[in-house]
């Protein structure tokens, strides 16, 4: 029996056909896996490489981005800030006062260029009745160098919600800006304390919080026509910062008679 | 990943050898072609190292029993190939013994794999065990009772040895 049952499986062969078939087969799979072999490490590494690459820059792009490098302060009686990144978008605007949170209510002014924030948070403002013609709005810059100071103020001194309410806009120091969060005030108001102080040194910051700018102005305006520091080149701050003229006179023609 | 040589040696020897253990239990000839290809590129892409020649033969015999039970028990060919149409592609080689060609290949295919082997590569009973994995008691009683299923279907006597 043994031998019928090998007799029987001799004759079954694999064909001269089947083994070149084979060869054939296998040196294509050979050739795909060692083309295979190296072909993904490179572009894997590629990849990895842009990817990186992208996350930098979105990391980079966000945080330059997201990083205020000047100040605007908006005050009238509302006292309101914007931070503005070096694209001059806004990256933040806070209020300082109530009546600052009254304005920003349901505006969105983050991401937006100053210019544009500004003219959104004047109309804002001047619908709640907070610009008045007895008002005084004042614009304080503060950015990393004078020219950016000048761009700034430009840029603020044209936009149409100062062209149409008139309002000065002056420049401060920006370390100033965090001496003033510091006190919990706007810049604005801040440079504006700044400024009375040096005529009245019992004025504090608690006091001028709860001022208007006409008010603080006022005072100011007191104690200069007392004649004791005459002093034409108004609100110039303590950086030495001598762009203190007023950038309108629209409105504030009485008020601003006086600073020139 | 072997070298052309290696492989290309393996093929010329052991062609034949696969060649019937796919024959036996597919029967037909193009799905032979498949897992032909497949069990010298399943001997290409390993990292196996062998002790001797002996070894290597042991493990293309393992590796192709399972390659053709993989197949007959997958899905798409237990949906697609019915069993009568199976039986009706079996091709017999013209000069073997047609009788006993059939009586061998319509058996389970846990008899054939014993049976051939056994009586076509000469392994004991012991070698067979460790080459498919399975007890030895187990090929034992595999061959008596694959034996026993022969004689039935063949009716001669010569087959009680």
């Amino acid at each position: 029996m043994a031998n019928r049952i090998h007799d029987m499986f001799e004759p079954v062969k694999a064909s001269e056909e089947l083994k070149e078939s084979t060869a054939a087969f296998l040196q294509a799979e050979r050739r795909k896996r060692t083309a295979h072999f190296f072909r993904p490490a490179v572009y894997r590494t590629i990849a990895a490489v842009c990817v990186m690459l992208m996350l930098l820059a979105g990391i980079g792009g966000y945080s330059v981005m997201g990083t205020p490098v000047s100040y605007v302060s908006i005050d009238v009686n509302p006292s309101v800030e914007l931070a503005l990144n070096r694209f001059d978008r806004v990256v933040s605007a806070t209020a300082y006062n109530e009546d600052g949170e009254v304005i920003l209510e349901g505006l969105a002014v983050k991401g937006k260029k100053y210019t544009e924030a500004i003219d959104l948070i004047l109309d804002s403002a001047d619908k709640s009745a907070y610009l008045t013609p007895e008002s005084d709005l004042v614009f304080t810059v503060a950015a990393k160098n004078r020219e950016k100071k000048r761009e700034l103020r430009t840029g603020i001194e044209n936009c149409s919600g100062c062209m149409e309410h008139g309002g000065e806009s002056i420049s401060a120091d920006i370390g100033t800006v965090t001496e003033a969060h510091h006190h919990g005030v706007s810049l604005g108001k801040y440079s504006a304390y700044l400024k009375l102080s040096q005529y009245d040194e019992t004025v504090t910051v608690e006091d001028c919080r709860d001022m208007t700018m006409s008010d603080i102005h006022h005072q100011i305006k007191e104690h200069e026509q007392g004649g004791k520091h005459r002093n034409g080149e108004a609100n110039e701050t303590d950086d030495g910062d001598s762009s203190g003229s007023p950038g309108k006179t629209h409105r504030n023609g009485h008020h601003n008679g006086n600073h020139e | 990943m072997r070298s052309e040589n290696d492989v290309n040696s393996a093929v010329e020897t052991y062609a034949d050898m696969v060649q019937r253990i796919c024959y036996y239990h597919l029967k037909n000839k193009a799905d032979t072609e498949d897992i032909f290809q497949n069990v010298f590129l399943k001997y290409m892409l390993s990292d196996m190292e062998f002790q001797d020649e002996e070894h290597k033969k042991a493990w293309i015999i393992r590796v192709a029993v399972n390659a053709c039970k993989d197949f007959l028990k997958s899905f798409f060919r237990q949906r697609t190939v019915p069993l009568d149409i199976m039986n009706e592609t079996a091709v017999y080689p013209e000069d073997g013994e047609k009788e006993v060609f059939e009586a061998v290949l319509t058996l389970p295919g846990k008899y054939k794999d014993v049976i051939y082997l056994h009586y076509f590569e000469g392994y004991s009973a012991a070698e067979i065990s460790t080459i498919l994995g399975k007890r030895e008691n187990t090929i034992y009683s595999l061959l008596s009772r694959g034996r026993g299923l022969l004689r039935e279907k063949l009716g001669g006597e010569e087959f009680g040895e």
